[in-house]
């Protein structure tokens, strides 16, 4: 891995000096911005935003949920929640969230002056506002917002009312703003790298971004033509997934989930990253297998590509087919499983400590390979056939993308936090907001493992009693879980605004290695305008 | 203000990367259309 190095080599200097060395005033700086910064900094915000109308629907599911019988929504709209929750959280949080991260990490990782593409930077931002201002709208529409599942089944998604091309058109804008997020991240680090940083030199986050932007770029553009086919079926009179006009639904399942399944990968390869740069540095050793983390992680993003069917096994297929996709998604277990040894190994022997950003690479470790370990059951042909469309599905992937996505959001966050700001925040009140995420998540996810079992089915607004009490107990842990993250944005607030000041290693007493640690806290804001040299 | 690139073959490089990548989204978005119009019936 790269050794900064504070030298700063003047003769590789490909970028001209400005006058113009702070931020613009007034809401200009935000509206125009082109600084990597600044839109990092906006994405968070907005990811975080959009955390918190989706969770608000979830709440609005697990109140619901909280007894059997319907009391406090009509079905209609508990199936609205469970749509638009799914896709404002994919969309708007998890996905917004990385590349604010990649905008604010990768230029100062690689040694960059700023991104490769600033202005189509603010275009890929400022479009997810309007995105996502349309389909929370359509809530407001007659028929109200789509409610088939994000995953836009025909034949149901086309009985969506006045909301179907709303959606259509806001997932074209998500998907372009990826596309266009992940061109820049990936022309960024093929040649905004600072002299002497190889490849294999890179910082891990990079590493997993790059391979994150790469699958991007494939899989968005497949549910953009996924979903022009459901518009063009639904008003130009088109039958790509219509059996009436010799068209098939489920051809629509299988290219969708060949964007989906990807897109699982792309939610958690930056989360890889992240935990990669975290676990070393609290951990005071190196990370253990290097260039067999970044092998593993093209490993797992290669076999994405090749496993989607088993999101469908019970749509019926040939029984070879069935024997390739459950095996090849097996096999995805295998690089995930040198992570999570290399993971263990760093800390082996090492001398640990627990701050924030520790502890939820910690947690992210354990309960992100519950959710690992939930899937390969999932994987099983005939165990599938039991647990498909059940609560045991639901627990499995929020396993991944709650402990696991988000977690290692927080994780960078917490970071950093001081790094962009400063400031460090209050390390108590981090720990306590851990201890409450950790055990809330799992108050709110684990029974869900126990009622998928007993065979609850998923998006449904009642229940046989028989499913009561876990029930109960899971939206106990969805309150507990929500009104913890109030503290999270606590922390946060006070920590952009004032507190004592950080290093520029930040973690002084921990091992933090790269490039970002030999700036300023904060740094400035145009950074390596002069590329640094990498030894 | 964006930072201005000045390096000719970094531009060219940039325009290169951004070319392929463009192209690659474009053959992902055109190839499964036209692979769902050849299986219509």
């Amino acid at each position: 891995m790269a050794h900064a190095h504070a030298h700063h080599d003047h003769s590789g200097a490909a970028h001209d000096h400005h006058d113009d060395h702070g931020p613009a005033k007034g809401i200009g700086r935000w509206l125009f911005a082109t600084n990597h910064k600044d839109i990092g900094t906006m994405y968070m915000l907005f990811s975080l935003l959009m955390f918190f109308i989706g969770g608000t629907m979830a709440l609005v599911v697990r109140a619901e949920l909280f007894k059997p019988g319907l009391q406090l929504v009509d079905p209609m709209f508990f199936n609205q929640m469970t749509t638009m929750h799914a896709l404002v959280m994919i969309f708007g949080a998890v996905m917004p969230a990385f590349v604010g991260l990649a905008n604010w990490m990768i230029p100062l990782q690689v040694g960059a002056p700023d991104m490769a593409l600033p202005r189509m930077n603010n275009f890929s931002f400022w479009i997810l506002p309007f995105a996502f201002t349309m389909l929370i709208g359509s809530l407001f529409v007659p028929g109200g917002a789509p409610a088939g599942g994000w995953t836009m089944y025909p034949p149901l998604s086309q009985q969506t009312g006045d909301a179907f091309p709303m959606l259509i058109f806001a997932v074209h804008l998500m998907g372009a703003s990826s596309i266009m997020g992940a061109i820049n991240v990936i022309v960024t680090i093929m040649n905004m790298r600072a002299p002497g940083m190889s490849l294999l030199k890179m910082p891990i986050f990079v590493w997993t971004w790059l391979i994150t932007a790469y699958l991007l770029i494939a899989v968005m553009p497949v549910l953009a033509g996924a979903v022009t086919m459901l518009l063009t079926d639904h008003y130009f009179g088109t039958t790509f997934f219509e059996a009436a006009g010799g068209g098939d639904p489920v051809m629509f399942q299988h290219i969708f989930w060949f964007f989906g399944h990807p897109e699982v990968y792309i939610m958690i390869l930056p989360a890889f990253g992240i935990v990669s740069e975290i676990i070393p540095t609290f951990s005071r050793k190196p990370l253990f297998g290097y260039d067999a983390m970044v092998y593993a992680t093209a490993s797992i993003a290669f076999l994405s590509f090749i496993v989607w069917a088993h999101h469908m096994f019970t749509v019926g297929m040939p029984l070879a087919g069935q024997m390739f996709f459950m095996l090849a998604t097996m096999l995805i277990a295998v690089p995930t499983g040198v992570k999570v040894f290399n993971w263990t190994a760093t800390m082996f022997k090492g001398s640990l400590s627990f701050e924030p950003p520790m502890l939820f690479a910690i947690s992210f470790l354990f309960l992100f390979t519950i959710g690992g370990f939930s899937g390969l059951m999932l994987a099983i042909v005939p165990a599938d056939f039991q647990y498909h469309d059940t609560y045991f599905v639901v627990a499995h992937f929020h396993y991944v993308l709650v402990p696991g996505a988000v977690f290692s959001i927080m994780a960078a966050v917490y970071y950093w936090l001081p790094k962009w700001t400063g400031h460090l925040y209050n390390m108590k009140l981090g720990k306590t907001h851990f201890w409450l995420s950790t055990i809330f998540v799992n108050v709110l996810f684990f029974p869900q493992h126990f009622l998928g079992l007993a065979g609850m089915p998923r998006r449904i607004p009642d229940y046989s009693t028989q499913f009561a009490d876990w029930n109960m107990v899971s939206s106990i842990g969805a309150f507990g879980f929500g009104l913890s993250q109030l503290l999270f944005v606590y922390i946060i607030v006070s920590c952009i605004r004032g507190g004592e000041k950080a290093s520029d290693k930040v973690w002084d007493s921990g091992r933090p290695h790269g490039l970002e640690w030999t700036l300023s806290s904060p740094p400035p804001y145009h950074s390596f305008e002069t590329a640094p040299e990498v030894k | 203000m964006a930072t201005e690139i000045r390096d000719p073959e970094r531009k060219r490089g940039i325009t290169r990367t951004v070319i392929w990548c463009v192209l690659l989204a474009a053959t992902f978005y055109f190839g499964f259309i036209a692979m769902a119009v050849m299986r219509s019936h």
